[in-house]
C-alpha cells in the first residue's frame, strides 16, 4: 500500500491545497498518472500518483489545505485494508466518471434525483450530477441547475473571484468579467453589489497566493533594512528609440516595449553596480555572477514574480522575448516552480497607472528593486530651455545592510544616464 | 292485418324458376350451416357462430321477394339471409374460417358477414342497432327520391324488445320511410322463451302504436313467406311507409355452439324437426308435380357440392396479413 | 374578415356545406323552428326546408342510428345531440356501430357522418347536462374527435369534418357559443389532427383544448406579467392526435401542464402525458408532467361549487408556477 501525500512542490512550500481529486475511490491508478490537482502559494499543478494500484481511500475533501507530506489517501490492491487510524471521507464521483464511465460500479451514497432534461444536459455538458446544487422543490436537480453549474464551469473567472462568489453566495453567471477575455475578477464580483447584504463586510477568503504574498511582504518589511529613493528622468529619447525599434518590429521578431528597454538598462546597470544584484546573509554578502531578472506581474489571481534567468546574457531582443513569454505564462497560470525561483534582482513597472513615485518592497533576500513610474509629458528644462519633455520617475528600494546611500546615488546616476541616452546601454 | 292501411292483396304467383331458386338457397343455407357446425366441432372455426338450422324459409323466402337494389340488414343468425342476398359462399366460408379472402377480409367473422357492394349491410352483433341504421338507409332512399327501392331489416323475437327497435319503428313511421321490418320469431331469445319476456307474444301487434300494417305468418312455409314479403315490398316501396312482417319459425340448432339445449325438451326439438321448412317445401314441390324427387335430390346434392367446394376454397386461402391489421379503420 | 360568434361560425360552416353538397342534411331534437337548444341552426330551416333540417323524436338511438345508416347509403348527415351527456343514450350507435362498420365489413363501406353536440359546464346545468365525455370517445378507433376553441377553428374544422368520410364527433363548447372571433370572408377549411399553437412561449407548455384554451390564454397573459412565458397548444382534434406538435412544444419548453375541463382522473390528459412520456420529449422534461382537470365528482349545481369543480385561471397559474 502506498500513501498519497501532499507533495512539497517548492523549497519554501509548507502547505498545499487539494483543489480536486481526479480519481474516485475504486479507480485504478498508475504510477505518475495525475491523481489530483493541488495549489501551492505560487502555482496550481497536477500531482502524480506515488504508486500503481486502486485508489483505496481519500482522507481529505476537495478544497482542503493540508501541510506538505501529510497523508491524504491510499493506493493499494483491491480490498486491501487501510490503517484504522485513517479517517476516510465519503467519495463523490468526479466529472470524468460521468462522461467516461456511466456504468461505474461505485454508486453515489444517495440517489440523486434529477429531471430527465437535467440528466440529458448534464451528460451533454460532462457535468457530474453530484457536482450540481439542486433547486427543485423536492430537492431534485433541474435543467437550470445544470445550466448554472455548466456556466460556473465554463464562466471564466479567477479562482479568487470564484471563492469570493462562493463565500458571498454570488452567482458568477450574473457577473460580467472585466479581466482578460472577459474573465471575471475578484473586483467584478465585489463590484457587482451582490456580494454581501447591506451593512455586512464582504468576506474575501485568502488564497494560498494571497497568503503567501502577505507573508512574504510582511517578512520582507520586518527582516531587512529597506529604504527608498527616487529620481525624475527624461525618457524623451527612450521613447523615440522605442518608436524607431517598433518600425523594425518584423525584422527584430519582437515588439520592443519601454519596459523591455528599461529592464535591459537595469541589467546593464548591474554590470557596473553588482551590489544591486546581491543578497545579505548574517555573515556575508553574496554578489551573484549572473542576473536572474524578476519582474512583478499583477495577475488576476495575485502578484507573481516570474524570473528571466541569465538576463545578463541576453540581447535586447532576447530579453524582450523572454519577458513576454513569462508574462503570458504568469497570466495563464502556467508558471512552474523554476519560473518563479532564483531571482537576484527585480523590476516593477507601475507605468500603466497614474503613479510617479512609489516605494516598492524588496523581495527577500534581494538587495535591490527598481520601480518605474508613468511616462508623462511635462515642462522641463532641456539644454537650457523650458520645453515639453517626456518624464518618468524611477524609484529604488534597497537593503541598507548591503550598500549605502552613496551607492544608490551611483546606481540612479547610471540608470539616468542610460535612460536619457539609450544608445549608451545599447552598445554596452 | 292489423292496420287501417293495408298492402294490396294482389296474388303473387311464384314461378318454377323462383321455386328452384328457393329450393337451392334453402339447401345451400342448410348445407352451409351443417358444414360450419362440423368444422366448428373439428376445431376449425375460431370464435363462435350462430346457426339458424330450421329457419331457412325465412331468409330464402324473404329475400327472394326483394329486389337486388334493396338494402338488407341481416341478423347474427344470418347465414341463410346472406346466401339468399347473393353473397358468394366461397368468400363467406373463407370469412368464417378467418381467411383474407373472406367477405370481410377475415376481420368480421360469422357475426358480421356483410357485403355493402350488393347492399347487404350484414349481421350486427348488437341487437336493435340494425333497425335504426336500416331507417337511415331508408332515409337516404327517401331523400334521393329513389323509386322501387326499400330497406329491410331482419331481427329476432328477442330484439323486438329492444328500445332501438321501437325507436326505429317510430322514426320510420313518422317519416313514412320505406322500411320493411322482418321479425324472425324462433320463440327463444337465446334460452329465454318469448312468453317469459313478452306479456303478449303476438309480435305483430307491436306495429299498432306506429300505425303501420303488420302480418304474422308461418315462417316455415317458404312460399307463404315469399308471397307475404312480395306484397309487403309492394306496399312499402309504394310510398306508404313501413311495415312489419313476423315470420314464425323455430331454431332447431342451439343458440350458439355452446348451447346445451337445457331450456327446451328433445320432444319439442323433434316435433319442429318434423316441421322442417325444407322437408315441407320438398313435399309441396313433389306433391304439386313441380319437381321430381330426383330433380330435388340432384339440386340438394349440387348445393352440398357447392359447399364442399367452398370449404376447400376457404381452406386453401391465406390468413390476413398482419400488415393489413390497421387498414380499413379509417376511410 | 367578419366577426362571428362560435355558434354563427358553426352555422355558417353547415350552411356552406349544405349548399355545396346536396347529400348533407341535419337531424336533431328541436333544431328546426327552435334552432336547437343553443340556437346554432338559426335560419337554416328557412334556408333549407324541413327535408334537410329535420326535427327528430327524443329518441337518440333512432336518429343517430339513422344517421349512420344514411351515411352508409351515401348521405352526409349531421346530427345534433342537444347535450353531449345524451351520447350515453346512443352510445351503442356511436361506439359499436359508426366506428366499426368499415373495418368489420372488410373496408367496403364508409360512414361519413358528423355528430355535433354541446359539451362542457359553466351554465349551471348540473350533473347530467355539463359533462365533458371526449376521453371515452377517443377510445374507439374509427371515430374522429374534434373540439374547437374559437369561432375560426369551429368553422374550418366543421367543414372538414362534414367532408370527412369517417364518423366525426364534433364536441362544441356550450360556454363558447357566444364568444366572438374573426372569420375570413373567403372559404377555408382546417385539417383534422393538426394542433394550433395559440400562444408561443418558452417556459412551459400548456396542452389543452376546448374551453380551457381561452382560460389558459388568460392565465398566460397574467403569467407574462411575472415574466413567465407559457406556450398554449390547442390540440383542436383529439383523434387523430397531433402528437408531433405536443412533442415539439415540450422539447422546447421542457415542462408540460395538460389542462382540460373533463374529470382529471381517467381523462384525456392521461393520454397526453403518456404520449409525452413515451417519446423523446421525455428526455427534455425538466419537471413532472402535470394534469389539471375537473375534480372527481358529479358536476354540482351551486355556481360556487361548480366553479370550484373545474380548472380556473387561478388554478392554472398556480400549477404553472409550481412547475417552474
Amino acid at each position: 500500500m502506498v500513501e498519497v501525500f501532499m507533495p512539497k512542490a517548492g523549497m519554501d512550500m509548507k502547505e498545499g491545497t487539494l483543489i480536486r481529486w481526479l480519481k474516485n475511490v475504486g479507480d485504478p491508478v498508475q504510477l505518475d498518472e495525475p491523481i489530483m490537482e493541488i495549489e501551492t502559494d505560487k502555482i496550481t499543478m497536477e500531482a502524480e500518483a506515488p504508486g500503481t494500484g486502486i485508489l483505496l481511500a481519500k482522507l481529505v475533501e476537495d478544497g482542503t489545505t493540508v501541510p506538505v507530506l501529510q497523508t491524504i489517501g491510499y493506493i493499494g490492491k483491491e480490498g486491501e485494508k487501510i490503517p484504522d487510524t485513517a479517517s476516510v471521507i465519503p467519495d463523490t464521483p468526479t466529472a470524468s466518471e460521468a462522461t467516461n464511465a456511466p456504468a461505474a460500479p461505485a454508486a453515489p451514497a444517495a440517489p440523486l434525483a434529477a429531471t430527465p432534461y437535467a440528466k440529458k444536459l448534464a451528460q451533454e455538458a460532462g457535468i457530474d450530477l453530484a457536482d450540481i446544487v439542486p433547486s427543485g422543490t423536492a430537492g431534485e436537480i433541474l435543467a437550470r441547475d445544470v445550466e448554472a453549474a455548466s456556466a460556473r464551469k465554463s464562466a471564466k473567472a479567477t479562482s479568487l473571484a470564484r471563492k469570493v462568489a462562493e463565500v458571498n453566495d454570488v452567482d458568477l453567471t450574473s457577473i460580467t468579467g472585466t479581466g482578460f477575455r472577459g474573465k471575471i475578477r475578484k473586483d467584478d464580483v465585489l463590484g457587482s453589489g451582490a456580494a454581501a447584504p447591506a451593512g455586512e463586510p464582504v468576506r474575501i477568503p485568502l488564497t494560498p497566493i494571497r497568503a503567501a504574498i502577505a507573508r512574504n511582504m510582511y517578512n520582507s518589511q520586518h527582516s531587512m533594512a529597506q529604504t527608498s529613493d527616487s529620481v525624475e528622468i527624461d525618457v524623451t529619447d527612450l521613447m523615440r528609440l522605442r518608436g524607431s525599434l517598433l518600425s523594425h518590429q518584423e525584422r527584430l521578431g519582437t515588439r520592443i516595449t519601454i519596459n523591455d528597454l528599461l529592464s535591459y538598462a537595469a541589467v546593464k546597470m548591474i554590470q557596473t553596480h553588482p551590489l544591486a544584484n546581491a543578497s545579505y546573509t548574517d555573515t556575508e554578502i553574496l554578489s551573484y555572477p549572473y542576473v536572474n531578472l524578476s519582474m512583478a506581474v499583477a495577475t488576476d489571481y495575485g502578484l507573481t514574480s516570474p524570473v528571466v534567468h541569465h538576463a545578463d546574457r541576453m540581447s535586447l531582443v532576447e530579453l524582450s522575448q523572454a519577458l513576454r513569454k513569462i508574462v503570458i505564462k504568469a497570466r495563464e497560470r502556467k508558471l512552474t516552480m523554476d519560473d518563479q525561483s532564483g531571482a537576484t534582482f527585480t523590476i516593477t513597472n507601475m507605468g500603466i497607472f497614474p503613479v510617479d513615485n512609489f516605494n516598492p518592497i524588496l523581495p527577500s533576500p534581494q538587495s535591490c528593486i527598481i520601480g518605474f513610474g508613468r511616462c508623462v509629458d511635462k515642462p522641463a528644462v532641456y539644454q537650457g530651455e523650458i520645453c515639453i519633455r517626456t518624464m518618468m520617475v524611477l524609484s529604488v528600494t534597497y537593503d541598507h545592510r548591503v550598500f549605502d546611500g552613496g551607492e544608490v546615488g551611483h546606481i540612479m546616476q547610471t540608470m539616468k544616464e542610460y535612460i536619457e541616452s539609450p544608445e549608451l546601454f545599447l552598445v554596452l | 292485418m292489423s292496420s287501417t292501411k293495408k298492402p294490396s292483396a294482389e296474388a303473387v304467383v311464384p314461378s318454377k324458376e323462383l321455386m328452384a331458386t328457393l329450393w337451392r338457397n334453402m339447401n345451400l343455407a342448410r348445407c352451409f350451416e351443417e358444414r360450419v357446425q362440423w368444422l366448428f366441432s373439428k376445431g376449425l372455426v375460431h370464435g363462435t357462430t350462430h346457426l339458424g338450422i330450421g329457419e331457412e324459409a325465412t331468409g330464402s323466402g324473404t329475400i327472394a321477394a326483394l329486389k337486388p337494389q334493396d338494402y338488407v340488414f341481416g341478423t347474427h343468425r344470418g347465414h341463410g339471409q346472406a346466401i339468399a342476398k347473393g353473397i358468394d359462399v366461397n368468400h363467406m366460408m373463407a370469412e368464417i374460417l378467418a381467411r383474407s379472402t373472406g367477405v370481410c377480409k377475415g376481420k368480421g367473422g360469422s357475426m358480421h358477414i356483410a357485403d355493402p357492394d350488393i347492399h347487404y349491410f350484414g349481421a350486427d352483433g348488437i341487437l336493435g342497432a340494425s333497425a335504426v341504421m336500416c331507417v337511415g338507409t331508408a332515409l337516404a332512399i327517401h331523400k334521393r327520391k329513389e323509386q322501387d327501392r326499400i330497406s329491410v331489416v331482419f331481427f329476432g323475437d328477442g330484439t323486438s324488445n329492444e328500445g332501438a327497435t321501437w325507436e326505429a319503428m317510430n322514426l320510420a313511421s313518422i317519416w313514412q320511410l320505406p322500411v320493411l321490418f322482418v321479425c324472425v320469431n324462433n320463440t327463444y331469445g337465446m334460452s329465454t322463451p318469448i312468453a317469459d319476456v313478452m306479456r303478449d307474444t303476438d309480435i305483430s301487434k307491436r306495429a299498432y302504436p306506429f300505425d303501420m300494417p303488420s302480418k304474422s305468418i308461418d315462417g316455415n312455409n317458404v312460399l307463404e313467406v315469399y308471397k307475404t314479403i312480395a306484397e309487403a315490398r309492394a306496399y312499402v316501396s309504394g310510398g306508404n311507409g313501413p311495415m312489419l312482417v313476423v315470420e314464425n319459425t323455430y331454431r332447431i340448432s342451439g343458440h350458439s355452439k355452446s348451447d346445451g339445449n337445457l331450456y327446451r325438451t328433445k320432444e319439442e326439438i323433434a316435433a319442429w324437426k318434423e316441421k322442417c321448412p325444407i322437408k315441407a317445401f320438398r313435399k309441396y314441390l313433389v306433391e304439386n308435380g313441380i319437381f321430381t324427387e330426383v330433380e330435388l335430390d340432384a339440386a340438394a346434392q349440387d348445393a352440398s357440392d357447392t359447399i364442399s367446394a367452398a370449404e376447400a376454397y376457404a381452406k386453401s386461402c391465406p390468413e390476413p396479413s398482419i400488415d393489413d391489421l390497421l387498414s380499413d379503420v379509417y376511410a | 374578415m367578419k366577426e362571428l360568434t362560435y355558434a354563427q361560425a358553426i352555422n355558417e360552416a353547415m350552411c356552406e356545406e349544405m349548399e355545396r353538397d346536396a347529400n348533407v342534411f341535419m337531424m336533431g331534437e328541436d333544431i328546426a323552428e327552435y334552432c336547437g337548444a343553443f340556437g346554432v341552426s338559426r335560419g337554416m330551416l328557412e334556408k333549407f326546408g324541413k327535408d334537410r333540417i329535420m326535427n327528430t323524436p327524443i329518441a337518440e338511438q333512432s336518429y343517430v342510428g339513422a344517421a349512420i345508416g344514411a351515411a352508409m347509403a351515401g348521405m352526409r348527415p349531421i346530427v345534433e345531440l342537444m347535450f353531449s351527456d345524451f351520447m350515453c343514450v346512443c352510445f351503442d350507435e356511436l361506439v359499436n356501430e359508426a366506428p366499426k362498420m368499415r373495418f368489420m365489413f372488410g373496408g367496403k363501406v364508409k360512414v361519413p357522418m358528423v355528430m355535433r353536440t354541446a359539451a362542457g359546464a359553466g351554465t349551471g346545468a348540473a350533473a347530467q347536462h355539463s359533462q365533458s365525455l371526449e376521453a371515452c370517445l377517443t377510445h374507439f378507433p374509427g371515430l374522429k374527435v374534434v373540439i374547437p376553441s374559437t369561432p375560426y377553428d369551429a368553422k374550418g374544422l366543421l367543414k372538414t369534418a362534414i367532408r370527412d368520410d369517417n364518423p366525426v364527433m364534433f364536441l362544441e363548447q356550450k360556454t363558447l357559443y357566444r364568444t366572438k372571433g374573426m372569420i375570413p370572408e373567403e372559404e377555408y377549411t382546417i385539417p383534422l389532427g393538426v394542433a394550433d399553437v395559440k400562444r408561443e412561449g418558452s417556459d412551459l407548455s400548456i396542452i389543452t383544448y376546448g374551453r380551457m384554451v381561452q382560460m389558459s390564454l388568460q392565465a398566460a397573459d397574467k403569467l407574462a406579467e411575472d415574466g413567465i412565458h407559457v406556450e398554449v397548444v390547442d390540440l383542436r382534434s383529439l383523434l387523430p392526435l397531433d402528437r408531433e406538435s405536443i412533442i415539439r412544444s415540450v422539447k422546447k419548453t421542457h415542462r408540460a401542464l395538460i389542462v382540460h375541463e373533463a374529470v382529471q382522473f381517467g381523462g384525456f390528459g392521461g393520454e397526453v402525458v403518456g404520449q409525452i412520456a413515451d417519446s423523446e420529449a421525455f428526455y427534455y422534461l425538466d419537471a413532472p408532467i402535470r394534469r389539471l382537470g375537473a375534480l372527481s365528482c358529479p358536476i354540482p349545481f351551486n355556481p360556487n361549487l361548480e366553479r370550484e369543480t373545474f380548472p380556473t385561471v387561478e388554478k392554472i397559474i398556480t400549477q404553472v408556477k409550481s412547475l417552474l
